[in-house]
């Protein structure tokens, strides 16, 4: 007879409108193991978790923990049942202390009893040294690093003593360093007897830490397997539904024409959170140059030198063709061939609520193309939106739909579609395929090469060293606003010594 | 739209239940409210009197809405506009038809495009909140119409707080087929000339690549900036945009019908505008229809004080506000319809 | 089709009930009828007429400029007998439409109309102030008196202008406060900027107020007896109001005047013109009733009754500000 499994999804339907986000769930999750659920985006990893964890409940179907059938109203319920969850966007109150963030979930105290502090942390205290975590109790939460913050996530959950622990896409925010920190945490979790259950796209991640995996793909589960019958091959395969092409065998073109078309030299730039410190470095036609960096040490700042100098306060000097663009406007520097994929495709770079051809001629609405006499020229917008929508595989092929209707991967092809129709000279490619499904993962950074072997010079700046290491002809490391180390492809890149400059190490 | 007017409605039924508590019959209050209004031509007329200020108000706030702005401002606008213009008739009352009045109505313009750009300058360039500026705004200008008309030229042979008249030259009446139709009414053919500010607004922000770009500050003024549109420069210029469609106000009151400046002859219209480009949910021709409906209302309510015993000029405001009520929930509607499917 | 039918219905029993009295439409200033003061007045006349003299009686409240007018046209084309608008500010509105409706009467309080069918109600409201001032300057301790108007016109002005030189006829070297609330409607209307004025007033040694300011008035009487002080309410008769603290109300008898004109109306004795009401028929007058009876000595009416009769002879000369702005 098997053992009771921790958390079991009999048949599960969840859908929102026409969308169905969970149909017809099936897998089992055994007690005390690390298990992992993977999928592209919009493949209804974090909404199967959301119904774990009590945010929603199932249209069909029901979620058995440790064989009882949970019926959670609220995540509140879940709590009180034992399970956890730290979210991908942590829910912590960032003026607060660490202490009070984790008092705040006291579930023992009514609004009108004295809470005892001295005694909580005290608690608080010994349980963090059991995990040898270090805090700093009395700082507020926005102060403390992005791993800290997470610990805390930890600790909170850790205080409620639940026994199964979700955590939503962990390591996205962190450092080599501090992932590497994390799953060893989770083990000893583990070997304590909690289930833990992570959600990621990271397959290489699962492969070294997971027990089992859980694949799925448009809503549905399509494997269920355990860590050792399977391979990354086989797990991108599922996720994606088709073989992925090896980019590391896409030819790269040595471009004769190497003349330095952007320059940056002595950049200074004190910003309210972070600065850029004598920075400089020389981007050539027909190179990609990765900038490696955890978020948050400076990549903001450069980005917006580069893009919106004016609303910057920076010293030292940027040429775009030898031309200085330090005093130019956005407008001026797009029109110097400079294209920008951004950071963050829905804050910089997409009009959610707004059909496809609009976004698509987003900072080309001046051409002449797109505009004549003042007036929109619709015909030529809506056969461009069509054919680059062909051209680039966007879905839903329609050119009315608001972006904001499709998948991650989809806006984000149509961002580098928009940004490459006119054959730039320079692509700033900010985290080009953060929240983007594999297959189009593939796609971007095809394109990417591509761009690079007929000419134009590529900026990539990422934060996942595999991006970087598959595209970039040369690496700049980036931090706390310096640039700390330069490794070059031609030599090789070693993946642990990248990890530690980006931590600091060097 | 559909839940907006369904908003509208219950606002309305919710209202006129209200009068049962009066003492009064609510379908009676309800055939009171629709005969007022439209009930002969007189009454379509003066209808149609509040609507033409309500659609340039509407207008005026839904393009600033557009470019993600809320434009409180308008009745400060509106009133330095036409007092704009009527100092202008004033001043120089011997100018003639057509010239005057359009020369007045560009003085207007200008005047009320001024009074946004001040909110709209301050917005981009010192990062002040349009709101507060718009509001402050509008005390501003409502002291100033009252120093300017009652110190500088104030009417003479009356103890109104109201300007002197306009030269006659300024006055639209006699080549007005509007006003004809609707024999003493106030209402002109600053109406057509509303219908066709609306269309023409349409045009502009749907069809021009400038209204693209107003829009896309609107919806987005990240990505507008990143895309190199300058999201100041769309402001500033939404915000005049906007005081000068306010300033249309002045066809309607100065050189459509009073020919002068009286202080207080703005219903709240700058206000009820606000409601008009909600109930239109920003849409240029919605903004038309939604403005008939206010218009209607207010003309409706503004009866019933002379047409039953109990219901008096406070509770056919009641009724009003609990209608812009019904119209501004539909919000709430969406949000409770979202929370039933979620369970 | 029910919607139709009862309403119909109604209209059919409203129509039939309304053939026979008289039919009076009452159109109030932006003050309405609940100002204690002007409004007041009037609605009182009004409504004593309906119930002594059995007429149909309408009334309605000003809500904004252009209203006015569409009021009145209302009433015409519900073909009322006789449309009475209260407060200048309707002019305006009963100069045109009487002319559009010469089979409807109208009268008209505080404004003058030259039409065959208005008959215009006029005040002297400075010989009513010239007493009061008098009063005033024989009641006060401290040699200052203040004035607080409501809205800063000409007919205020009036009274200003006749209540100091009430005050000066008692005593030469008094000084008189003079400050309004405001130069639009709105001022017969904000009882908190009359309680500030009250109170600037009070503190620069003013000891009794006139307060001829609408239903702005009750803000400063507020003031007056919070800082022991004592006002002069105006128009109604406001005694009641604060008693022991008001010390006389200046009555300007609108009520007399609508009450006189619907009867004249009903009696088929309306007259165009103007009608003016004075001291002689005590059109204005000073109230005294209960509530003031204990701080109006008998020696004061008789200093006051005195004063009345020297203006009625022409002994006294009040200055006018009508007079005198259109010289």
């Amino acid at each position: 007879m098997t053992p009771t499994p921790a958390v079991e999804f009999v048949g599960v339907h969840k859908a929102f409108g026409e969308f169905h986000a969970a149909e017809d769930l099936h897998f089992k999750i055994a007690e005390g193991c690390i298990h992992a659920i993977v999928g592209e985006n919009g493949a209804g990893k974090s909404t199967s978790m959301k119904l774990l964890f009590g945010f929603y409940r199932p249209d069909k179907g029901h979620i058995k923990v440790r064989g009882a059938v949970a019926k959670f109203q609220s995540p509140a319920d879940a709590m009180t049942c034992g399970i956890g969850m730290v979210h991908q966007h942590f829910m912590l109150a960032e003026t607060h202390s660490a202490l009070d963030n984790i008092l705040l979930f006291e579930k023992n105290t009514s609004a009108f009893q004295k809470l005892n502090r001295k005694e909580h942390k005290e608690r608080l205290q010994n349980l963090a040294a059991e995990y040898q975590f270090h805090i700093d109790w009395d700082s507020p939460i926005g102060q403390l690093s992005v791993g800290t913050q997470q610990r805390i996530e930890l600790l909170k959950i850790l205080s409620q003593n639940s026994k199964i622990i979700i955590l939503d896409e962990p390591t996205a925010v962190l450092t080599p360093l501090e992932i590497v920190d994390l799953f060893r945490n989770l083990q000893k979790l583990k070997k304590e007897g909690r289930t833990i259950i992570i959600i990621t796209h990271k397959l290489k991640e699962v492969m070294n830490n997971a027990d089992s995996v859980t694949v799925l793909r448009g809503g549905r589960v399509v494997a269920n397997s355990s860590i050792h019958q399977t391979s990354i091959e086989q797990l991108a395969e599922h996720m994606v539904g088709r073989k992925l092409k090896n980019l590391d065998s896409h030819p790269r073109l040595k471009v004769s024409d190497q003349k330095s078309i952007l320059k940056i030299s002595r950049l200074n730039v004190q910003n309210k959170f972070s600065a850029l410190k004598n920075l400089s470095l020389e981007l050539k036609s027909g190179e990609i140059l990765g900038i490696a960096g955890v978020e948050g040490n400076g990549q903001d700042e450069l980005i917006q030198s580069l893009l919106s100098p004016r609303s910057l306060k920076l010293k030292g000097q940027i040429e775009i063709n030898s031309i200085s663009s330090v005093r130019l406007s956005t407008a001026r520097i797009r029109s110097l061939g400079f294209s920008a994929f951004p950071e963050d495709r829905l804050r910089y770079g997409v009009l959610t609520s707004r059909p496809a051809y609009e976004n698509f001629i987003l900072g080309y609405q001046r051409s002449r193309e797109y505009s004549q006499f003042g007036f929109l020229r619709f015909k030529n917008i809506f056969k461009k939106t069509a054919a680059a929508m062909e051209s680039f595989d966007i879905r839903p092929r329609q050119i009315e739909k608001s972006v904001g209707s499709m998948s991650g991967g989809n806006q984000q092809k149509l961002v580098v579609a928009r940004e490459l129709q006119t054959n730039p000279q320079i692509i700033l490619a900010a985290k080009p395929t953060r929240g983007v499904d594999i297959g189009a993962v593939e796609f971007i950074h095809e394109q990417l090469l591509n761009s690079r072997n007929s000419g134009a010079a590529v900026l990539l700046v990422s934060s996942e060293l595999e991006e970087l290491m598959t595209l970039a002809d040369r690496i700049l490391v980036l931090f706390k606003g310096q640039l700390v180390a330069e490794f070059d492809r031609k030599n090789g890149y070693n993946e642990i010594a990248i990890g530690s400059a980006m931590g600091g190490h060097t | 739209m559909k839940k907006t007017l369904a908003g509208f409605f219950l606002g309305l039924i919710f209202a006129l239940s209200l009068t049962l508590f009066a003492g009064e019959n609510p379908l009676y209050i309800a055939s009171i409210l629709f005969k007022s209004a439209f009930g002969s031509r007189y009454d379509l007329g003066l209808t149609l009197f509040y609507t033409t200020p309500l659609v340039f108000c509407g207008l005026s706030v839904a393009v600033a809405f557009h470019a993600g702005l809320f434009n409180i401002g308008a009745e400060g606008q509106l009133t330095m506009a036409t007092l704009a213009a009527t100092a202008l008739g004033v001043a120089l009352p011997s100018l003639s038809f057509p010239f005057a009045p359009l020369l007045a109505l560009m003085v207007a313009l200008l005047v009320g495009a001024l009074w946004g750009f001040i909110a709209g300058w301050l917005k981009a360039v010192r990062g002040s909140h349009e709101v507060v500026v718009t509001i402050m705004l509008n005390f501003i200008a409502a002291g100033i119409a009252s120093w300017f008309v009652l110190h500088v030229m104030p009417n003479p042979n009356s103890q109104n707080p109201e300007s002197a008249l306009v030269g006659s030259g300024y006055m639209l009446k006699d080549y007005d087929p509007i006003a004809r139709f609707f024999p003493d009414t106030p209402v002109s053919m600053a109406l057509i000339v509303a219908i066709m500010t609306a269309i023409g607004v349409w045009v502009l922000l749907w069809k021009t690549t400038f209204g693209f770009e107003l829009r896309t500050v609107g919806y987005n003024p990240d990505a507008a900036n990143r895309a190199g549109i300058s999201e100041k420069n769309i402001k500033i210029i939404a915000l005049c945009l906007a005081g000068a469609l306010a300033g249309f106000v002045s066809l309607s009151e100065v050189m459509g019908s009073s020919g002068q400046f009286k202080i207080g002859f703005s219903a709240d219209y700058g206000f009820v505008g606000i409601a008009v480009a909600l109930l239109a949910r920003n849409h240029p021709i919605g903004v038309i229809f939604a403005a008939f409906l206010m218009g209607a209302l207010h003309k409706g309510a503004s009866d019933l004080d002379l047409e039953t015993t109990t219901i008096t000029r406070d509770f056919s405001k009641i009724i009003q506000s609990l209608i812009i009520l019904g119209v501004t929930s539909h919000g709430l509607w969406s949000w409770s319809n979202r929370r039933r499917k979620d369970k | 089709m029910l919607k139709h039918l009862i309403f119909f219905v109604t209209f059919l029993v409203c129509e039939v009930a309304l053939t026979a009295p008289l039919k009076v439409g009452l159109v109030l200033d932006k003050g309405g009828k609940d100002d204690k003061s002007f409004n007041s007045a009037a609605y009182a006349g009004a409504t004593k007429a309906e119930k002594e003299l059995k007429i149909e009686l309408k009334y309605v409240e000003a809500s904004d400029v252009t209203a006015l007018e569409n009021l009145h046209r209302a009433f015409a084309r519900k073909k009322f007998d006789l449309i009475i608008g209260i407060g200048f500010a309707q002019t305006e509105a009963i100069k045109k439409i009487s002319a559009q409706h010469p089979d409807v009467k109208f009268a008209l309080v505080d404004g003058e109309v030259a039409a065959p069918n208005v008959r215009s109600l006029l005040f002297e409201e400075h010989e009513g102030s010239f007493i009061v001032g008098a009063l005033a300057a024989l009641k006060s301790k401290t040699g200052k008196v203040g004035f607080i108007g409501g809205m800063d016109i000409p007919l205020i002005r009036r009274f200003s202008l006749g209540y100091e030189a009430g005050a000066k006829f008692i005593n030469p070297k008094i000084s008189v406060v003079n400050n309004f609330i405001g130069v639009t409607g709105e001022a017969w209307n904000n009882p908190a900027k009359a309680k500030e004025l009250a109170l600037a007033q009070i503190s620069s040694g003013v000891d009794i107020i006139f307060v001829a300011a609408g239903a702005s008035g009750s803000g400063a009487f507020d003031a007056i007896e919070e800082k022991n002080k004592l006002g002069i309410g105006v128009d109604s008769n406001q005694n009641w109001m604060k008693p022991g603290v008001i010390l006389t109300s200046m009555m300007k008898r609108v009520d007399v005047a609508v009450y006189n004109t619907i009867q004249d109306t009903q009696n088929s004795k309306f007259t165009p013109g103007v009608v003016r009401y004075g001291f002689k028929d005590k059109g204005v007058d000073y109230a005294l009733d209960k509530h003031n009876e204990k701080i109006l000595t008998p020696e004061l009416i008789a200093k006051l009754e005195d004063i009345k009769t020297q203006i009625l002879s022409g002994k006294i000369k009040v200055p006018d500000y009508y007079k005198q702005s259109k010289k």
